[in-house]
């Protein structure tokens, strides 16, 4: 999968998650941009995406997170 | 004020690292009162001088600090998946965390800036603060599982320096980190299990702050504080619900389970106060399986 089509289906899950109609999720958002993004949906966004991806992050990983580009190339990377 | 700089300097510094982390410390700070800068200012200007005695930078204990915050989160994550903390048995978090000195070191110094940096952390310590000196008649008080020593501190300061202080801990490393932090320098610091600690005296005073949780058998662990209690001592104890973390093992669900724990090991509570950590009720904190910190006073029945 692509970084392209990853940031769409992110905008799915922060909508579905952090219940907005309109998410405009570039790769550069950060938490700052969205009010609704906040320490417990945080949690919640990352257990709806390896729910959805099958996948399993490590503390390290989150760690490195600043923005939605980290998130989308750390689950490109984990599917290849 | 310029303390107050100084603390939104470390968030802005935090924040720069992890914008979702500094966004939530900037609306917690909001809701803090002068009395809360007031110690701020004095807590930080202690945090930097034992960061220069201990030799490590701001920088590194921010370091430190976040991989507290995010190994919070993955436990969390875990949380909210399986419903239970990831570990159980005391042996393995020990061998883990508290007998391991890197790990341990990390941890203290992100501890102790948390103090000053959560809310919830900072009120339960103010609720401790606010209240010991109402129970200033001791003759000698014990500290189980002090941490970094900033509640056996704060005894020191407010009490009477004729009090015998004796701190317990199980990691080698955290003794090492109090007794750096901690100026006063007549505590008697001793590295033992608190279930194989054997002593002659009866304590008047006994502390224990998030220790509870970090054990297999917390009825057996007050049991013991009891078995080590004068009949007119007292007890102070703080523990959290629902509150993954690489070292806790035993999970409350809400705080009236602590209450009927201590109620059945043969305690009053004097004083007790609940923080979410969250803005949010302690019933829906609950509810939702969001952490609420537990503290109180108690007495023998």
């Amino acid at each position: 999968m692509e970084n392209k089509e990853i940031l769409l289906e992110l905008t799915e899950i922060f909508a579905d998650i952090l219940d907005i109609d309109e998410v405009n999720l570039q790769y550069n958002t950060t938490a700052n941009d969205i009010e609704e993004w906040d320490s417990l949906t945080h949690i919640q966004l990352i257990v709806a995406i390896e729910k959805k991806y099958r996948i399993k992050f490590t503390s390290i990983e989150i760690q490195a997170w600043k923005n939605v580009g980290d998130i989308s190339n750390l689950i490109v990377e984990k599917l290849k | 004020m310029e303390e107050k700089s100084k603390l939104n300097s470390i968030v802005a510094k935090i924040a720069n690292e992890n914008p979702l982390h500094g966004k939530k410390l900037k609306e917690n700070l909001q809701l803090l009162d002068d009395k809360f800068f007031g110690w701020a200012e004095v807590f930080l200007n202690k945090y930097l001088r034992f960061l220069e005695k201990t030799g490590i930078g701001l920088d590194e204990a921010i370091k430190f600090y976040l991989n507290k915050v995010n190994e919070n989160i993955y436990e969390m994550v875990n949380f909210f998946q399986t419903g239970k903390y990831r570990y159980s048995s005391f042996e393995e978090v020990n061998a883990r965390v508290y007998a391991n000195k890197e790990v341990m070191e990390s941890y203290m110094y992100g501890l102790l800036l948390s103090q000053v940096l959560w809310k919830q952390h900072y009120l339960i310590f103010d609720f401790y603060r606010s209240n010991l000196s109402n129970y200033n008649t001791y003759k000698n008080y014990l500290e189980v599982g002090g941490g970094h020593g900033l509640f056996i501190n704060e005894a020191t300061e407010l009490l009477d320096h004729n009090i015998e202080y004796d701190l317990v801990d199980v990691s080698e490393k955290s003794l090492e980190v109090a007794e750096s932090f901690i100026d006063y320098k007549g505590i008697n610091y001793i590295h033992s299990d608190i279930f194989e600690y054997e002593s002659n005296k009866k304590y008047d005073f006994i502390s224990m702050g998030e220790v509870l949780e970090h054990v297999e058998n917390p009825e057996a662990l007050l049991n013991k504080l009891k078995s080590m209690l004068n009949y007119e001592g007292k007890i102070f104890i703080t523990t959290p619900t629902n509150a993954p973390d690489i070292d806790h093992i035993y999970l409350f669900n809400n705080t009236e389970e602590i209450r009927v724990l201590i109620n059945n090991c043969g305690f009053n509570i004097e004083q007790e106060i609940e923080v979410p950590t969250e803005n949010i009720s302690p019933e829906k904190a609950h509810k939702r399986k969001i952490c609420v910190m537990y503290a109180a006073f108690l007495s023998h029945k």
